[in-house]
């Protein structure tokens, strides 16, 4: 299981959500997903299970599958409902599940 | 950096207020760093009002991994709600700093 977080250049913003998205699995207590960044011209469709991408990409992410939108790059409550929502649907146990 | 926000860089926009402007090491980045930009007041990027900013964070980076520790502090400080908020409330450098600097207990 594969978390993506993608921007335009691989660099900035991407590796703030990657960072983000590792700490809100930690939270939770999952484990078993592996989490990476990469700019947006170097993912294909399929390279990930879920890929986490901001607002203004959203377009231009939308051939790489199950793309999460973030309105936020830096709202981890966004993001933790986000990670949520996506773990679950992915089947992905969820021991701290009760946390807020 | 510029020129890829008139392209349509509006991703530089973090959310509240916060941006970060970044840019490949290929385009001139001649040493990693990290600078802060205060605008008051707020600025629209590429006069979107849906994009309105008032910190401008600005990174370079030479390599695809020396930024990684600044990146981390970056990401520790912008998304704890306290000491973002007080950043933005900050009304001069010295206050702005003293955020900044002060260490990520999360």
């Amino acid at each position: 299981m594969k978390f993506l977080a993608v921007c335009s250049t691989g660099l900035g913003s991407s590796f703030m959500v990657h960072m983000n998205i590792e700490k809100v699995l930690k939270e939770l207590g999952v484990s078993g997903i592996t989490v990476d960044h990469a700019d947006l011209g170097s993912v294909a469709r399929g390279d990930a299970d879920a890929i986490f991408v901001g607002r203004d990409i959203a377009e231009a992410a939308e051939h790489l599958g199950n793309v999460v939108v973030l309105n936020s790059i830096i709202d981890l409550n966004e993001l933790r409902i986000k990670v949520r929502t996506e773990a679950e649907t992915l089947g992905v146990a969820i021991p701290n599940g009760a946390a807020k | 950096m510029t020129d890829s926000i008139a392209a349509g860089g509006t991703y530089i926009d973090l959310g509240f207020g916060v941006a970060l402007a970044h840019s490949r090491p290929e385009n001139g980045v001649n040493e990693t760093g990290l600078s802060s930009l205060r605008v008051r007041p707020p600025v629209l990027l590429n006069d979107e009002a849906e994009h309105p900013i008032d910190i401008f964070f600005c990174l370079a980076a030479t390599d695809d991994h020396s930024h990684i520790v600044t990146m981390t502090e970056l990401a520790g400080l912008l998304t704890d709600d306290d000491r973002r908020s007080r950043l933005l409330a900050a009304t001069n450098a010295a206050e702005m700093r003293a955020v900044i600097t002060e260490s990520d207990n999360s």
